[in-house]
């Protein structure tokens, strides 16, 4: 498999807090292929931001991290801020939720480009400005604006401006952290076409985080549903939505409100305290078929489909 | 009519932009068109949604109706109480009968009290109610808007709650006054998707149970299309369709309408975006689009929707994208800095030389405008030395009705 970009390994990662570790990752595995758009989907507080925040080595002081996480022949896990300084915005760059806390205010857009670009290479500021305008026109901003200020754009533009600078490096795998959560649907289908349309010419891996689902069937070829700090189940998009094993995917998929919802869904009881998490498989205290067994004994990662592989312990049973 | 809750009748709001002397000297006075001529009635256990991407004037509709927000024009009803510009003294008894819930339940309970206290203030501010009497009350409502055990959750803090459970909280704290309207404001958008069906059908079942009137407000199409019996789609502070919900999201006539539901995207792998995305976004309200103001970004748009200077320096822009031809634009006519705008015409303020020659590369521009902006454009000219675009007047914007609900569009 050379054609993999990222791969992680039972990855764990802790937050430290006073009351004790937050287990805000869990063992989590995969592996990212070239080109490809991943999802991972899951509720507020199940650890997808967290996941992305580790492979960008961006976590908080103290935190613990374990299990590895292979990018381009480096284990990330391992190397020095130093080090993944020269990787981020380079080779991984990321696309936030809210562009107008990560730009400058007191920087131009062309400034901003300027400094990305002559962060990570030695070129003259001539030639990072024609980067930039190209990089700009191919996201539909216009060079006349190239010595605005952030705040003279809107939501949608910030956002334009941000993917912009992420792929003027062209990196080799492309995150993004609820891209479109502030913007409005029009404005939201505008961006996702441009992720997709990124994929397509640049050959880009991206991994979209998010909790609409409707985003992943979109743009992603594979998702992965998250729960508690694990993964509950992962596949390509179309098995995942149209044959989900996992109950809680199927519910996750029930519950969401779309065009053609015919009745209300909720799933029972609350997202789980991840300082304390439930014992064996995470989602039991709220699954409707959980059993004696899914309370005592952790269910393994098993393979269902070719490329659908899910945590139940009767995962067989919802084939 | 006597079943008619709310009325609200050319609605207007516009809040004044704060500007020093100087700029006030230069520019008149400015002001946000944030409402600008909306109607529409509510009755007796009826759901209303107004839906509408964010600029879009929706929020203000609903603060304004119950006077959060002073109107500037427009009247509104009250179970036939004209409450438009009702003195507060007079206004504040009636205030018992029209609530609000807000979107975000962890701002809008106050940290410091216990949830039952806060469920229960209102029933000492507008009742006077003793402590005994409004805890009695604020326990029968908890239990009824499915926050139980009551008892026990009664001296809790909103910390100690759920997302859900405030939310619930704030739903209960708008109902113990019995009231007729309440206006809700994306009373979901902040909670999880595992939980919000919940709270939809707490707001159905206390709709179906006291004939509530509700004011949806919303973003999401999806919850509107579920919760609403009927729907006012806004778009910069105008209603641009409205209808039984059904027949709107049945066959949206409205460009807007149809622009919107086609951008949501469908939890349904493999399904393709039918027809193609407006561009750009919601313009600013300050100084909105002339004729329809949709008709910038419309798909559809006609030659007489409204088009006018300003459009023109937009397309000289968009031209741009291409590189190759901004410089070869930018030989010709300039760069879009050097170009000016009043109403209906755009031209280039830059002493020309050769403004003629200007005009005849204009003119060959326009014609390669794809849309309706080419026929929209009356003649270019030259004038007083100056390369002049001028447009066609637009024609006039009615509200009809077509196929048993309200558009304003000029292509009915």
């Amino acid at each position: 498999m050379t054609d993999t970009v990222i791969e992680a390994d039972d990855l764990k990662v802790y937050y430290h807090t006073r009351r004790g570790p937050v287990h805000a990752v869990d063992g989590v595995s995969f592996a990212v292929r070239e080109g490809e758009t991943i999802g991972i989907v899951g509720e507020t507080g199940c650890g997808k931001s967290t996941l992305g925040k580790s492979i960008l080595g961006v976590l908080p002081p103290r935190t613990l991290v374990e299990g590895t996480l292979r990018f381009d022949e480096r284990e990330l896990t391992a190397l020095s801020e130093e080090e993944f300084r020269k990787i981020r915005g380079k080779d991984i760059a990321l696309i936030f939720q809210d562009p107008v806390t990560r730009l400058d205010p007191l920087l131009t857009i062309e400034d901003h480009f300027v400094e990305t670009i002559q962060a990570h290479e030695n070129v003259s500021r001539k030639n990072a400005v024609e980067r930039a305008i190209k990089a700009l026109a191919s996201m539909g901003i216009p060079e006349s604006r190239m010595k605005h200020y952030p705040h003279e754009f809107s939501g949608g533009m910030r956002q334009r401006i941000m993917i912009a600078m992420s792929i003027v490096m062209n990196p080799k795998l492309l995150i993004a952290d609820e891209p479109t959560t502030s913007l409005d649907v029009i404005v939201e289908a505008q961006i996702l076409e441009i992720l997709e349309d990124l994929r397509r010419e640049y050959k880009m891996s991206l991994i979209l985080i998010t909790h609409n689902l409707g985003i992943v069937a979109e743009v992603c070829d594979r998702v992965a549903v998250m729960y508690a700090g694990r993964f509950v189940e992962l596949g390509g998009v179309w098995d995942v939505f149209k044959r989900p094993v996992h109950p809680y995917t199927r519910g996750l998929l029930q519950s969401t409100i779309h065009m053609e919802s015919k009745e209300l869904y909720s799933i029972e009881g609350l997202p789980p305290d991840l300082i304390q998490p439930p014992p064996a498989c995470r989602f039991h205290p709220r699954c409707p078929y959980a059993q004696e067994v899914c309370r005592t004994r952790d269910p393994e990662w098993v393979e269902y489909r070719p490329g659908q592989s899910a945590s139940c312990h009767f995962g067989k049973d919802f084939l | 009519m006597s079943d008619v809750v709310l009325e609200v009748e050319n609605l207007v709001k516009h809040f004044p932009v704060n500007l020093s002397i100087v700029q006030r000297a230069l520019l008149g006075s400015v002001a946000v068109h944030a409402v600008d001529g909306v109607s529409f009635s509510l009755r007796e256990g009826e759901i209303l949604g107004l839906v509408g991407e964010s600029g879009s004037g929706k929020t203000t509709v609903g603060r304004t109706v119950l006077r959060l927000l002073e109107p500037s024009e427009g009247v509104i009803r009250f179970q036939g109480t004209d409450i438009t510009h009702l003195k507060e003294s007079k206004l504040r008894p009636m205030r018992k009968r029209m609530q609000i819930i807000f979107q975000d339940p962890h701002a809008a309970l106050n940290p410091a009290m216990t949830i039952g206290q806060s469920i229960a203030d209102p029933l000492v501010i507008h009742e006077a109610a003793q402590e005994a009497e409004a805890r009695a009350a604020a326990l029968q409502i908890m239990n009824e808007v499915g926050l139980s055990p009551a008892e026990q959750l009664y001296g809790k803090y909103p910390a100690d709650l759920s997302g859900g459970q405030k939310q619930r909280a704030v739903i209960a704290r708008a109902m113990i006054l019995n009231p007729q309207l309440i206006v809700a404001d994306e009373p979901v958008a902040m909670l999880d998707m595992s939980i919000r069906a919940k709270i939809l059908e707490l707001l159905l079942d206390l709709r179906r149970r006291y004939q509530l009137a509700f004011l949806f407000i919303t973003h999401d199409l999806a919850t509107a299309k579920f919760l609403c019996d009927r729907i006012a789609i806004m778009y910069l502070g105008r209603i641009v369709e409205t209808g039984p919900s059904a027949k709107i999201f049945e066959d949206p006539k409205h460009p807007y309408t149809r622009a919107l539901i086609s951008a949501i995207p469908v939890p349904e792998p493999g399904r393709k975006r039918a027809g193609s995305l407006p561009r750009g976004e919601i313009p600013d309200a300050i100084h909105p689009p002339a004729g329809c103001r949709f008709h910038p970004r419309c798909p559809v748009a006609l030659p007489t929707c409204g088009w006018e200077g300003r459009d023109f320096i937009d397309y000289l822009e968009q031209r741009r994208l291409d590189l190759d031809r901004a410089k070869v634009d930018q030989a010709a006519v300039g760069h879009p800095d050097q170009w000016r705008v009043s109403g209906l015409q755009a031209w280039r303020h830059k002493k020309d030389e050769n403004p003629t020659a200007t005009a005849a590369y204009l003119q060959s521009i326009v014609a390669q405008a794809s849309g309706a902006l080419a026929s929209a454009v009356q003649a270019v000219e030259v004038e007083e030395g100056h390369a002049v675009v001028r447009f066609r007047p637009p024609d006039r914007l009615v509200q009809k009705d077509v196929e048993g609900r309200t558009v304003e569009c000029l292509l009915y």
